[in-house]
C-alpha cells in the first residue's frame, strides 16, 4: 500500500511540476492522503475510482489524459482528488514558487496558452476513449 | 447566590460592543462566552508578505494548509471551507455543541473568543434611512451609534460614488488601502463610462473597511503582507478579540470561557442563566438582574426557544442570499503582480435601481492570490497540467465579484427548536429556507444586471456560483422587532418581549436585511441596547 502511494506521489508530482518530488514532500502526500480526504464524493464510484487511480499511476504516459477527460466528467473523483492535494503540496514548497506566481508574459505567450489549450482538449478526447476501456 | 448587574453572552463584534459601552458607563458585567482561540498557529506564521514566504519557505505548508491539512478542500464547496488553518478555529466545536439540520440552510456559527468577527471581511456600510427604517431601526439613534462605533475600531475609506452606501456622513475615516493593479483598472473603465453606470443604477468606490491604514492606539497601519485570510499581526484589521483583550484589563469586567448558555429562567427580578461548560460537560447557573444576549441570531433563537418555547415554535430567518462571480479582465492577464498586496475587498459595486438607496444589492471586489493558485486550478475543466499554466498567466487578471442581495421574511424561511439526545445540548436546531419564485427571478435579475455592468468596466464573468443559502454568514431577524407586546420579538430597546430584564443586542431584531455589509449596523445597535441599560 504505502510503495504504491509513493510511486504515486512521484508520477503525480512530476506530472505537475516535471520534478522529482523530496522524500520530505513524499511524506507529506502519505499524511495528506491519509487523512480521509482523498476519498471520492460519490458514493457509487469506489471501486470504478480505485481501478482508474491505478491505471493512471501504471501508466504515467495516460496520466494527462485521464485527468483532462475526468476534469470534466468526474471533477471531484477520487483521481481529481489526489491530484488536487498534490498541486496543494507542490504550491507550498518554494522551489515551485514560480511555477504558480504570477508573472510578465509577452504578448506572444496567449499563442503558448492556446497551444496548451488546443494539447489539452485532445487529451480531454483521448482521455474520455482510453476510459472506455479501463 | 452571587447576583450580577449584567450578564452578557457571546464576544463576537457585537457582544464586545455592548461590553465596551456598559463599561464605559461604569457597569460591572460578567461575560459568558465560548472562548476557543488560535494558540498555534499565529505563532507559527512569520511576518513576512506573502511572496516572501512563498519564495523562501520550506515550512509554509504548515501554515497555508495546516498541520493536519484541515485547509485541503474536500468533495463539494462548503460553507466554511475556505478558512485558512489560522482560522479554523472559528468553527471549533461548532458541530459538536451547535448541532443544526437542513437540507436548505448551510450557516457558519462560532463559539470562538471574538466570534464570526475573527474571519469578517471588515466591510463597514452604513444603512440608509430607508433601509434603517425596513429594517425597524430608530435612524437618528443609529447615525449616532455608528459614529461611536466608527471612531472605536477605526475605518478606512475614500470619498466617491460608493461613498453613500459606505460609510456616508461618518467622520474620521482614514484613506483606503493602496489598490491591486486589476481594480485599479476596473475603477478607470468605471471613471470613463459613470453616467452610464449611474444611469442603470450602478455605482463603484472603494469600500469602507475596518482595516487601519493609519496607526491607531496600539494598533499598526497595514504592512502590506496580503497575509490577511491567515493572520492578525500589527492588529491593522481589526478583530472582536482585540477590542476583548483591552476590556479584559478592565477590574469591572469578568469573563468567564469554556460556556455555552443553555437558557435562562426570570423570577421575582432575579434571571437564573444555565450554562454548559465546554470543557467538562457540567451544568451551571448564574444570576443577574439583567441579561443581554448577543451570540449572533441563531444562538439566540436557540437559547430562547428553550426558555421560552415548545417542539412546535417557529421562528423566522433572515439571511442575505449570495453568489461568486469569478470574472478575468483581460487587459491585467500575464502581468505580474506586486508583491505589496491587501486581500481585502478592493471595491464595493451597489445596484441601486430604483435609486432610493433603500434595496440595493451589494458586489465586493477581491483580487485571488493568496488563497493559492490550487483552489482556482481544481475548478478549471482541464488535466491540472494545463489548468496551472493557464491559471499562472490568468490568475493577474482574476477578480472574484461577491455578491450579496437583500432580503425580506417569508413563511418559509424559519427555524425550530427539535429534541435529539444524541447531542450535549438534548436538541438540534432544524432550519427551512426556501426563497419564493418572485424573490429568486429578482435576484437572477440582478446578477445578470452584475455581468453587464462588470462587463463594461472590462471584467468578464466565467461563471456563477452558487454557495448555497447560509454561506453569506449574515443572519438576523429571528425575534423581529415589534412596537405592540408579543411573544418572540423584540422592542426597540431590544428587551425581549414576555421577559422582564432580557435583552438581546445582536440581529435578531432586524425585520429586513439590507445587502450592505451589516456587520456595523449589528455594532452600533448593540451599542444602543447597552447604552439604554448602562443609563
Amino acid at each position: 500500500m504505502t510503495a504504491d502511494r509513493i510511486r504515486e506521489s512521484e508520477r503525480f508530482y512530476r506530472y505537475i511540476t516535471g520534478k522529482h518530488p523530496s522524500q520530505a514532500l513524499t511524506e507529506r502526500y502519505l499524511r495528506a492522503t491519509g487523512r480521509g480526504n482523498d476519498q471520492p464524493v460519490a458514493a457509487n464510484t469506489s471501486t470504478r475510482e480505485e481501478k482508474i487511480l491505478a491505471f493512471a499511476v501504471r501508466n504515467s504516459w495516460a496520466l494527462g489524459m485521464i485527468d483532462g477527460a475526468l476534469a470534466f466528467s468526474a471533477p471531484r473523483g477520487l483521481l481529481r482528488q489526489r491530484l488536487m492535494i498534490m498541486t496543494a503540496l507542490a504550491e507550498t514548497e518554494p522551489q515551485n514558487a514560480p511555477l504558480f506566481l504570477s508573472r510578465d508574459r509577452s504578448p506572444w505567450y496567449i499563442f503558448v496558452i492556446g497551444t496548451r489549450l488546443a494539447w489539452g482538449a485532445l487529451k480531454l478526447v483521448s482521455g474520455k476513449m482510453l476510459l472506455l476501456f479501463i | 447566590m452571587e447576583l450580577h448587574d449584567f450578564i452578557l453572552v457571546g464576544s463576537g463584534c457585537t457582544g464586545a460592543m455592548a461590553a465596551q459601552t456598559l463599561l464605559e458607563k461604569g457597569a460591572k458585567v460578567l461575560l459568558l462566552d465560548g472562548g476557543f482561540r488560535d494558540t498555534h498557529y499565529d505563532a507559527i506564521t512569520p511576518a513576512k508578505n506573502f511572496t516572501a514566504l512563498r519564495t523562501s519557505d520550506p515550512e509554509q505548508h504548515r501554515y497555508l494548509l495546516g498541520e493536519q491539512f484541515e485547509s485541503l478542500p474536500e468533495g463539494e464547496v462548503k460553507t466554511g471551507e475556505q478558512l485558512s488553518p489560522g482560522r479554523k478555529y472559528l468553527v471549533q466545536g461548532v458541530e459538536q455543541f451547535l448541532a443544526m439540520h437542513s437540507d436548505t440552510f448551510f450557516p457558519m456559527e462560532s463559539l470562538a473568543y471574538g466570534g464570526l468577527g475573527g474571519g469578517w471581511g471588515l466591510g463597514c456600510c452604513v444603512f440608509s434611512e430607508n433601509e434603517l427604517r425596513q429594517a425597524g431601526l430608530n435612524a437618528a439613534a443609529m447615525q449616532r451609534a455608528y459614529q461611536v462605533v466608527s471612531d472605536r475600531i477605526g475605518i478606512s475609506g475614500t470619498a466617491d460614488d460608493a461613498q453613500a452606501y459606505t460609510f456616508a456622513h461618518l467622520q474620521h475615516i482614514q484613506p483606503s488601502v493602496n489598490m491591486h493593479p486589476v481594480t485599479a483598472h476596473i475603477l478607470k473603465r468605471y471613471t470613463r463610462r459613470r453616467e452610464k453606470l449611474n444611469a442603470s443604477g450602478f455605482h463603484l468606490g472603494r469600500p469602507a473597511l475596518a482595516l487601519l491604514t493609519q496607526d491607531k492606539g496600539e494598533r499598526k497601519a497595514i504592512a502590506y503582507r496580503d497575509m490577511e485570510f491567515y493572520d492578525d499581526k500589527g492588529g491593522s484589521a481589526w478583530r472582536a478579540w482585540m477590542t476583548m483583550d483591552e476590556l479584559k484589563k478592565n477590574p469591572n469586567l469578568q469573563y468567564v470561557g469554556n460556556s455555552l448558555v443553555l437558557q435562562f429562567s426570570e423570577a421575582a427580578d432575579v434571571v437564573t442563566v444555565e450554562v454548559l461548560d465546554l470543557h467538562t460537560n457540567e451544568r451551571k447557573k448564574y444570576f443577574t438582574r439583567k441579561l443581554i444576549l448577543a451570540p449572533g441570531p441563531l444562538g439566540t433563537a436557540r437559547i430562547v426557544l428553550r426558555s421560552l418555547g415548545n417542539d412546535k415554535q417557529q421562528l423566522p430567518l433572515l439571511c442575505n442570499p449570495y453568489t461568486y462571480l469569478p470574472c478575468v479582465v483581460p487587459a491585467q492577464v500575464g502581468r505580474a503582480v506586486p508583491p505589496e498586496l491587501c486581500g481585502m475587498a478592493q471595491l464595493s459595486m451597489f445596484y441601486d435601481a430604483d435609486g432610493t438607496n433603500s434595496r440595493v444589492a451589494m458586489a465586493s471586489l477581491y483580487t485571488y492570490r493568496s488563497l493559492l493558485l490550487f483552489r482556482l486550478i481544481r475548478e478549471v475543466p482541464l488535466g491540472f497540467n494545463e489548468a496551472r499554466r493557464l491559471m499562472q498567466y490568468l490568475q493577474s487578471g482574476i477578480l472574484i465579484a461577491g455578491i450579496h442581495h437583500p432580503e425580506n421574511p417569508g413563511s418559509e424561511k424559519f427555524l425550530r427548536l427539535d429534541a435529539d439526545a444524541a447531542t450535549p445540548t438534548g436538541d438540534r436546531l432544524f432550519a427551512n429556507y426556501k426563497r419564493n419564485a418572485a424573490e429568486m427571478q429578482e435576484q437572477a435579475a440582478t446578477e445578470k444586471a452584475y455581468i453587464r455592468a462588470l462587463r463594461k468596466t472590462g471584467a468578464y464573468a466565467l461563471k456563477k456560483l452558487d454557495p448555497g443559502m447560509g454561506s453569506s454568514i449574515h443572519y438576523a431577524g429571528v425575534l423581529p422587532f415589534s412596537e405592540t407586546e408579543k411573544m418572540f420579538s423584540l422592542a426597540s430597546s431590544g428587551r425581549l418581549y414576555g421577559t422582564a430584564n432580557v435583552y438581546v443586542a445582536d440581529g435578531s431584531g432586524f425585520t429586513f436585511l439590507p445587502a450592505k455589509g451589516l456587520t456595523l449596523s449589528l455594532m452600533a445597535n448593540a451599542h444602543l441596547v447597552a447604552e439604554h441599560l448602562g443609563a
